[in-house]
């Protein structure tokens, strides 16, 4: 959405479905308009129960401060909650520790999902709006969106920014490990560096960070998120920047390797979207049936 | 005489959401604990215990600049295991992971020189 236009009406009268990252990827883009230019946007809610429920649940209508009363909140679902540059970050962040505990059953790697949230958007802040590369007037700077679910002994959280792009930013703060794994992992595909894409260097950018070498540790977050899945038996990270998306997969049966890779993506993310899963193993059974949610 | 170890417990005598590095992260921040608590007991010589139990979301950027950043201050990782000790029943795991961070950051100090 340009903010120079006159406005923007979105209609979801007849919308059937809307997932939940759809929904907090829609709250942030009107947040943006409406912050960048006040009134811009106006639109109507879908005719069907299903994905007004599904928006009334995520906090939809509750974090844009419209609609008549207060709908309930659901004690499995963690409302879409944004901030900035804030003090406050791990207070706002806070029901997603307790939500992680009824899930997962253990008070420190609840406290551990809390942390590694946390860390995710303190790396936001630091990183995300690079005003070297962020073009003026087009993002609410500092700005993140978190939402998440719990499922039976499953959980999903769900972080989005307006930022410049893990591969535009990892240059700047990885440095020479970064170009490193980048140039080996070009060279097995018989590129050089000027091919590399969003997802060459967004995989590469991971990869030099849970190595732990370079620079002293900074930007932990999604680290913190795929030590996470290791420790709780199952889950996936699934993190789409502008042009890239790269995935990790980590299947309950341990005599399983978990999997990783990259690729392009055919529209470009207008920012950076981190869609988190994790799961538990307890007493060695497994929640039959989920799918990884890419 | 036996000195007792004075204790340092996070969430009730510096915060109970500590967060981030910088105090441009916000007040609670592992720069102030780093400089408010753990230098003034390392110069004199004190012995500390940390309690992190209670402490809520403590991520990597607080831990590690509060003490990887002793190493940058100039303690060496001998002068800070012998004089604090981290405590964690609630998740002894951080022990290990704050231990790394002492480590690594005199790695990269050692590295510089």
């Amino acid at each position: 959405m340009d903010a120079r236009r006159e406005g923007v009406f979105i209609d979801l009268a007849d919308c059937e479905h809307i997932s939940p990252v759809v929904c907090l990827m829609l709250c942030a883009e009107i947040e943006r308009c409406q912050g960048l230019r006040y009134n811009s946007v106006n639109g109507c809610d879908p005719r069907s129960e299903e994905p007004r429920q599904m928006l009334r649940g995520m906090g939809f209508h509750r974090r844009l401060g419209i609609g008549r009363g207060k709908a309930p909140s659901v004690p499995s679902i963690v409302e879409i909650r944004s901030g900035g540059q804030d003090a406050d970050i791990p207070e706002k962040l806070d029901d997603v520790a307790r939500i992680a505990e009824r899930v997962l059953g253990d008070p420190s790697l609840a406290n551990r999902v809390h942390g590694a949230l946390n860390e995710a958007m303190l790396n936001v802040s630091m990183h995300a709006y690079d005003r070297e590369f962020l073009t003026p007037g087009k993002a609410l700077e500092g700005r993140w969106w978190v939402a998440g679910f719990a499922n039976d002994n499953e959980l999903i959280f769900m972080a989005y920014d307006h930022g410049v792009g893990i591969a535009t930013t990892a240059p700047k703060t990885i440095g020479e490990e970064l170009y490193r794994r980048l140039d080996q992992a070009l060279a097995m595909i018989g590129l050089g560096r000027a091919d590399a894409l969003d997802h060459h260097i967004i995989e590469a950018a991971i990869k030099a960070r849970r190595s732990r070498t370079g620079k002293a540790q900074h930007g932990k977050g999604l680290t913190s998120m795929i030590d996470l899945i290791q420790r709780a038996g199952r889950g996936s990270v699934s993190i789409c920047s502008h042009g890239g998306q790269y995935l990790y997969s980590k299947p309950a049966d341990p005599a399983m390797e978990p999997t990783e890779g990259s690729l392009p993506l055919a529209h470009s993310v207008p920012g950076t979207l981190i869609i988190w899963h994790i799961a538990s193993i307890k007493n060695g059974k497994d929640n039959a049936g989920h799918a990884h949610a890419a | 005489m036996l000195m007792q170890r004075e204790i340092i417990r996070i969430a009730e005598q510096f915060s109970r959401f500590p967060y981030g590095r910088y105090p441009d992260h916000g007040p609670n921040n592992g720069e102030r604990f780093r400089e408010e608590y753990l230098i003034p007991a390392l110069r004199d010589g004190r012995e500390l215990a940390v309690d992190l139990d209670g402490a809520r979301g403590l991520g990597p950027s607080f831990l590690e600049e509060a003490f990887g950043g002793l190493v940058r201050a100039g303690f060496s990782p001998e002068q800070i295991n012998s004089l604090i000790r981290v405590n964690s029943e609630d998740d002894p795991s951080y022990l290990e992971e704050i231990q790394s961070y002492i480590n690594d950051a005199a790695a990269l100090v050692g590295a510089a020189h």
